[in-house]
């Protein structure tokens, strides 16, 4: 399996859309919660540096200048790694004291002038605000500021945390997804492979994994169930053959070579030898339809899909209107062949067989058609698929009795004048169906036409149903 | 030819080694797979016609104990067993040809002959004859009475089949098997159809016919 199989299909689009909703929704809230704290961060130092001129505005009034400059470079007011600062000017505007480093003290004073009090300092990741607010003193002026600098800190280091937590989270998801996904399609793909298998003849072959039990595991155990059952019928197919060979076929022989020896003795009556010459036609008949029982069973098994070659269906058909075309024209038929020029996709199959099921079409063409009729053989591919047409002008087949014909001893000629078993088309459709290929039967206005199709992807299902088209089947 | 018949059926054993007998064959029968890997092993045949369902061992393990021990013997089989699956099985061991119970003997002794006839077919120089008839195989060059024949190649693949068979009985349905490679029986005279085109061109224009019907089974090329 590779990654892209992973990738492929409605599951996976589903996990993928899953987790970036889950992304998005936790960064909507993310991004909420910033907005919210950015208008608590701005109350909280205003208040805070508020708090604090009012209550230096009032040591002031109480002591005076000095003692509060003395108070204030004590350390007693401002904590280390703190925002906030203090300067103080006197009555001409002369600097007292300034407490910050960071903030010059012209700038600082230069601050009050700007809406609000507030300015914007450095750019990028270092952007902050400060915050400035001032009251006149006894004996000159006092300004407090604070920058937002470490609440803004703290709030990128608690959106790094959260980033982080977010995507371990989608990303152990994305894993867990992963694993149960793997393990989902390769026990899809050992299921298909089974089946796959068992199509193609390897009868023995089950699906088979371990542990967990999950719903593909008792999926495949339902398919195993199935396929024992299957197999049996194939076999007791094949016992069915072997059992006519000995209990029915045995006597037959001897009955046969019985009715051979009488036949090619000295017989005085004629009459009585043609009864014995009509006697043995009848057993080798009888034999050809349990053989052509026997082999619509085996060909129906689709035990002999391994032995399958690369056919190609054009010289196949050359080579059937070869041995096919002088004996129409000894019968007085007409035949119009259709064969591209191009070379023609071939099909995995077997020549033979494939070569027995356009035989019969063809024989039963010129078999039921009378002198003048004309016999058009075709063959066409498109990228659905490759369709052989054989397509008569004669008395065809009434459409009501077309569904018959697929019905083993089913025969239109009442009479049963004409040579035949009634199983010629069964046998074709089982030929075909082994090829997974299709055979339609049509008015052919007038006449009979027979369309062979093999598609070019035998998988291809009908819509919506799921199910693929058989011969002789109407869905 | 030398032949050994492995059957379990003594009608059917009677009934076929007769026949070949009289066609001018000495053939041997045993009844039990097991003796019959023996005898073959043990002894020199030219052909083994073999049952597939035989007590001792089965059929197709004949075969392929007789093909793995390195005998270079020709294998028929003789069996009911004629589905497709068996047809395969039964040439996938190594059986030359394949049968089908219930047969007609004139079927079986005419295989029996093809391929008793086989082993010479190599020789590309071969010129084969039948009365003033004469067919260069290397050259597909035919003439009759040194008068050239043109045929088509189908024909002549055809008359080749006939003359490598000179005298003998070659069936319609070996004919499809060995110029067109199809094995079933045709319900139509298809093959009687090519046949009569070849005999316009070798026969019509000469007094005496090399081909000749033979009634219900096949045809045979012979100076009469």
């Amino acid at each position: 399996m590779t990654a892209n199989d992973c990738t492929r299909g409605p599951q996976f689009k589903y996990s993928a859309g899953l987790a970036l909703l889950v992304v998005a929704a936790s960064s909507l809230v993310f991004y909420c919660t910033a907005l919210d704290s950015q208008a608590s961060i701005e109350h909280q130092i205003l208040t805070r540096i508020n708090q604090l001129r009012d209550s230096l505005v009032a040591y002031d009034t109480r002591l005076g200048i000095r003692p509060l400059v003395e108070l204030v470079q004590g350390g007693a007011i401002l904590q280390a790694r703190d925002d906030v600062f203090i300067s103080i000017a006197d009555a001409r505007g002369q600097p007292l004291l300034h407490t910050s480093n960071d903030i010059p003290k012209s700038e600082a004073w230069e601050a009050l002038k700007a809406p609000k009090g507030t300015v914007s300092r450095g750019s990028g990741l270092e952007a902050h605000r400060v915050f400035v607010t001032s009251a006149p003193l006894s004996e000159g002026k006092l300004l407090v500021g604070q920058s937002d600098r470490q609440l803004l800190e703290a709030r990128q280091s608690l959106f790094i945390r959260f980033a982080l937590l977010n995507g371990a989270a989608v990303a152990t998801l994305s894993l867990l997804d992963l694993f149960f996904r793997r393990r989902a399609h390769a026990r899809l793909v050992a299921m298909k492979a089974t089946l796959a298998a068992f199509n193609a003849g390897a009868t023995d072959r089950r699906v088979s994994f371990s542990e967990p039990i999950d719903c593909y595991y008792e999926l495949a155990y339902a398919i195993n169930e199935t396929l024992d059952r299957t197999q049996v019928l194939i076999q007791n197919l094949n016992y069915t053959s072997s059992d006519v060979a000995h209990n029915l076929k045995k006597p037959l022989t001897r009955l046969r070579q019985r009715l051979e020896v009488m036949y090619d003795g000295d017989l005085p009556d004629a009459d009585f030898k043609c009864k014995i010459g009509e006697a043995i036609e009848e057993i080798d008949s009888l034999a050809t339809k349990f053989e052509a029982l026997l082999n619509i069973g085996q060909l129906q098994s689709g035990d002999h899909r391994s032995r399958f070659v690369d056919v190609d269906l054009k010289s196949l058909v050359t080579q059937v209107i070869e041995l096919y075309e002088p004996m129409i024209i000894d019968s007085w038929q007409k035949l119009e062949v259709s064969i591209p020029t191009e070379p023609v996709r071939t099909v995995r199959g077997d020549r033979e067989l494939l070569m027995e099921m356009l035989v019969n079409f063809i024989e039963n063409a010129i078999l039921h058609c009378p002198p003048g009729t004309k016999i058009r053989i075709a063959l066409a591919q498109s990228t659905a698929g490759i369709t052989i047409t054989i397509a008569d002008d004669g008395p065809g087949i009434p459409p009501s009795e077309i569904e018959n014909v697929f019905r083993r001893f089913y025969r239109l000629d009442a009479s049963r004048t004409k040579p035949g078993h009634g199983l010629g088309v069964p046998c074709s459709v089982a030929i075909a169906e082994l090829h997974r290929a299709r055979i339609e039967l049509s008015d052919n206005k007038p006449g009979l036409k027979v369309e062979i199709y093999f598609p070019a992807n035998s998988r291809k299902k009908l819509p919506k149903l799921g199910l693929r088209p058989r011969s002789g089947l109407r869905v | 030819m030398r032949i050994l018949m492995i059957e379990d059926d003594c009608e059917t054993a009677a009934f076929v080694s007769n026949g070949l007998r009289q066609a001018g064959h000495a053939v041997d029968v045993v009844s039990d797979g097991k003796d019959g890997v023996l005898l073959g092993i043990q002894e020199d045949y030219d052909l083994v016609i073999l049952d597939r369902m035989i007590p001792g061992l089965d059929g197709l393990s004949v075969a392929r104990t007789l093909r793995s021990s390195g005998r270079n013997v020709t294998i028929l089989f003789l069996t009911a067993l004629g589905g497709i699956n068996d047809r395969v099985q039964g040439l996938d061991v190594g059986g030359d040809d394949y049968v089908v119970k219930p047969f007609a003997f004139s079927e079986l002794l005419a295989r029996v002959n093809a391929l008793g006839r086989r082993a010479p077919f190599k020789c590309e120089r071969e010129k084969l004859t039948a009365g003033d008839l004469e067919m260069d195989i290397a050259n597909r060059v035919v003439t009759r009475g040194n008068q050239p024949i043109n045929l088509l190649p189908r024909e002549s693949m055809l008359l080749e089949v006939l003359l490598r068979n000179k005298g003998r009985v070659v069936l319609r349905t070996m004919i499809l098997e060995r110029v067109w490679g199809f094995r079933f029986e045709p319900k139509t005279s298809v093959v009687e159809t090519h046949i009569s085109r070849l005999r316009a061109k070798v026969d019509k224009p000469f007094k005496a016919p090399l081909i000749h019907t033979v009634r219900g089974s096949g045809y045979s090329i012979y100076d009469s």
